[in-house]
């Protein structure tokens, strides 16, 4: 997977390509970890994102969750595919997704 | 209300017939009495009247001199013309005339003035008188009066009535009855003749019939009266009788037939208005009132009758239904029939024509790896064939189950259905044994119908050889059987004389091209909606016509085996790149869209890192994943296989989905996910093994 950073100010978009699976989840666990201090806009671009395993999602709530309290979190450019497990798992009601 | 209404008037009309009958009879009868009494009265009056005055007119003029009579006559004639009217208004004429008279009337005329007067003193005679008659004229020789109205001798006056009409009146003239001034008068004439016999006078006798009239209207109006009462009298004697006698037993009759219904339904079958009736008026109601009880007692034992019918019918309709219940439960009915055979995919159906049918199929596993298939028809229909069709099927399958071939099974199966068989009913029967790991079988055709066979990639073509005899038809019989190969995609289409032989209104018959036209419309049908679909195409030719035989049908598909690959890795995270992409090259082989292969990616992942992370917790151990393909089917199935300790993830309830991101546990996400993207999911613990199945239909 790669992740692609591009911070404005508070503002942060990550760029997600390949798979966020659970060999690739704790890779982002740790950008997070030290990206989303002093960040009150955070924005994930998922348009080149093809795989979404229950560790990525855990590791998009915790973002979540985080962000809730500094700002806000918004998720762009979700494929079909994704957008399926998102409803499955109840997230379209979690995250603000556009 | 209105029965009421009508009943009232019904009984006023029959007593109103009554009355109007009476009346009308007695007026008739009286009519004609009255009529002929009277007339016999009157006649017989009249007839006597007239002998009586005929006799004294005879009487007198035996008494007179007619030579006498003659004298006189013709001295008076002397007198000169008597004049009527002068004689009345000329008084000095009239006493001319009278002293002229008066001094022809000598001893010998007072001496039968006399007699005359006698005479009619003592016979009650109202005018007895002496008359010549000369051409039209009569003149009064004698009148036997003492009132102003004697006519003198010498009056004269033309003559009228039955003297005028009588052919010879000097002669006499016959006694008639006449009502005029005189009042009713009944005269006869008789002739005074001389010594020669010559008529020289008549003698006039009048008898007055006034008293005998007046008795007369008396009797008419004492007959009428007489006649009235009877009739007013018997009228209300016979209405009387006729209310007694006819009318209240009838309305009795009626009453009691009325309440018959209400009498049997309120329980008072022995005590009913009928058989309370007493009706004893010895005649024909009598008769009828024995009658009705006689048919109370006669429907009361017929209804008990068919209500005991009808219950026997009931009983023997309920059995009826459980016998058709228990044959339709000896019919194997349980789809898919071999899960665990992938190999094998069949359906069988059938109709009965009637509550039990004498048709039959059965499918069963002779052994691990050999599936028997039968279809076969017993003769006849109903009960018999359903008795023949038990004890048939419970053979073959006995028989087939010890491993024998069809051919042996047959023999076997005809030796004991012949032992016994009076009603000489007999079985159609196919029977195939498919070795179902080669797609081998050796098949036997009892004289049933031509199987139907479809290669993989061909249509639905009858398979037409030699069949043997029916089965039970004669003992010690040797049955044929031949072998055959099925390639996976073939299928077996075996069915009874009933499809075929389907009849419409118009006696077509549904016939072998009609049924292979319906199967090869949608030959890749699975074998539950390729037999729906012929059922239905039989149905719509068959329309509203009647059923008569039993509809039974059985497709058979033998499919691929299904291909089976196994990975044996460590329980490990780092494994897992090795388990997706083991299982994403068998997905590539069946064609698998992208999509489906992330969400069974997805589910492989879930799966495969719960085993890795908690499985062995905190040791490692192995884990084996098995994925089957079903090319056909388009259907892969993985099986996860560990030694760890006995977990269920199935047994933990799904996260609430609906809470807020605060609210929400990490974790528990991942089994969720596979349940709702996977088609079926399954766990057990066997023999110490963790085994979690995932199913997932391809597109």
């Amino acid at each position: 997977m790669t992740i692609t950073k591009n911070q404005e100010a508070g503002k942060l978009t990550i760029s997600l390509e390949g798979r966020l699976d659970t060999t690739t989840a704790p890779q982002l666990e740790g950008e997070l970890r030290t990206a989303v201090n002093g960040i009150t806009e955070l924005i994930f671009d998922l348009e080149k994102l093809d795989y979404v395993s229950s560790a990525g999602l855990r590791v998009l709530l915790a973002a979540q969750k985080v962000m809730n309290r500094q700002g806000s979190m918004k998720i762009r450019n979700v494929n079909s595919d994704i957008m399926e497990i998102f409803e499955i798992t109840g997230f379209v009601d979690i995250l603000s997704i556009e | 209300m209105d029965q009421n209404k009508t009943r009232k008037n019904r009984i006023v009309s029959l007593r109103f017939k009554i009355v109007v009958t009476i009346i009308l009879t007695a007026l008739i009868l009286s009519v004609i009495a009255v009529t002929i009494s009277y007339n016999v009265y009157s006649n017989t009056m009249d007839l006597h009247y007239k002998t009586l005055t005929s006799n004294l007119a005879k009487t007198a003029a035996s008494q007179l001199d007619a030579d006498a009579l003659l004298r006189y006559y013709n001295e008076v004639k002397q007198i000169g013309e008597y004049d009527e009217e002068k004689y009345q208004s000329d008084e000095a004429y009239r006493k001319d005339y009278d002293a002229k008279a008066n001094a022809l009337k000598d001893d010998e005329y007072v001496r039968m003035l006399n007699v005359l007067f006698d005479i009619k003193d003592s016979n009650g005679i109202t005018y007895l008188y002496v008359q010549k008659l000369e051409g039209n004229l009569c003149t009064y020789i004698m009148d036997a009066d003492t009132s102003e109205e004697q006519c003198q001798l010498g009056t004269t006056h033309g003559v009228s009535g039955p003297t005028k009409e009588t052919e010879h009146p000097e002669e006499g003239i016959p006694a008639f009855i006449t009502n005029d001034t005189y009042g009713w008068l009944c005269t006869s004439m008789e002739p005074v003749r001389d010594s020669e016999g010559n008529p020289v006078a008549l003698v006039g006798v009048d008898v007055s019939m006034n008293d005998i009239m007046e008795d007369r209207a008396n009797y008419l109006r004492s007959i009428l009266l007489i006649m009235g009462i009877a009739v007013v009298v018997l009228m209300f004697a016979i209405l009387f009788f006729f209310v007694k006698a006819l009318i209240n037993p009838i309305n009795m009759l009626s009453n009691a037939a009325r309440s018959f219904i209400q009498d049997r339904n309120s329980e008072k079958k022995n005590d009913s208005a009928i058989s309370k009736l007493n009706i004893r008026t010895g005649d024909e109601v009598e008769t009828l009132c024995d009658s009705v009880k006689q048919m109370e007692s006669d429907i009361n034992t017929y209804i008990a009758n068919l209500t005991a019918v009808t219950a026997e019918k009931e009983r023997i309709g309920a059995e009826l239904n459980v016998a058709t219940q228990i044959q339709a439960d000896m019919l194997p009915r349980i789809f898919p029939a071999f899960p665990e055979k992938k190999e094998v995919d069949l359906y069988a159906t059938m109709d009965p024509a009637k509550e039990v049918g004498g048709d039959f199929y059965d499918y069963f596993l002779v052994d691990d790896d050999h599936l028997a298939l039968v279809m076969a028809d017993v003769s006849g229909k109903g009960v018999p064939a359903a008795l023949f069709m038990v004890i048939a099927k419970t053979l073959i399958k006995n028989r087939a189950q010890l491993g024998e071939s069809p051919a042996v099974i047959l023999k076997n199966v005809n030796e004991q259905l012949c032992e016994g068989n009076e009603a000489e009913l007999f079985v159609t029967v196919w029977l195939a044994i498919i070795e179902i790991s080669t797609g081998k079988g050796i098949a036997a055709n009892a004289g049933h119908e031509h199987p139907v066979l479809k290669r993989a990639d061909g249509k639905y073509e009858l398979v037409i050889y030699k069949h043997s005899p029916t089965v039970a038809i004669m003992n010690g019989i040797n049955f044929r059987e031949h072998t055959f190969e099925l390639h996976p995609g073939d299928r077996l289409f075996v069915y009874t004389d009933g499809v075929p032989e389907a009849t419409n209104a118009h006696n077509e018959l549904f016939g072998t091209d009609r049924m292979l036209a319906a199967l090869n419309r949608n030959p890749e049908a699975s074998p539950k909606e390729l037999l729906t679909t012929l059922k239905k195409d039989i149905d719509l030719f068959v329309g509203d016509a009647p059923q008569f035989d039993d509809i039974t049908m059985l497709n058979f598909c033998y499919k691929c085996s299904p291909v089976v690959k196994e990975l044996k890795v460590d329980a490990k995270r780092e494994n897992l790149e090795e388990v997706l992409a083991f299982v994403d090259k068998e997905l590539e082989i069946a064609n698998c869209s992208m999509k489906t292969q992330m969400k069974i990616d997805v589910a492989v992942e879930e799966i495969f890192v719960n085993i890795a992370n908690y499985a062995y917790a905190p040791e490692t151990g192995s884990a084996l994943i098995r994925i089957e393909t079903q090319y056909d089917a388009n259907r892969v199935e993985i099986t996860f296989h560990d030694w760890g300790m006995p977990y269920d993830p199935l047994a933990k309830p799904d996260p609430d989905i609906t809470l807020s991101a605060a609210e929400r546990q990490i974790g528990g996400l991942g089994i969720f996910m596979v349940k709702k993207s996977m088609d079926d999911m399954k766990y057990s613990y066997v023999d110490g093994q963790n085994v979690l199945t995932i199913v997932k239909y391809l597109d």
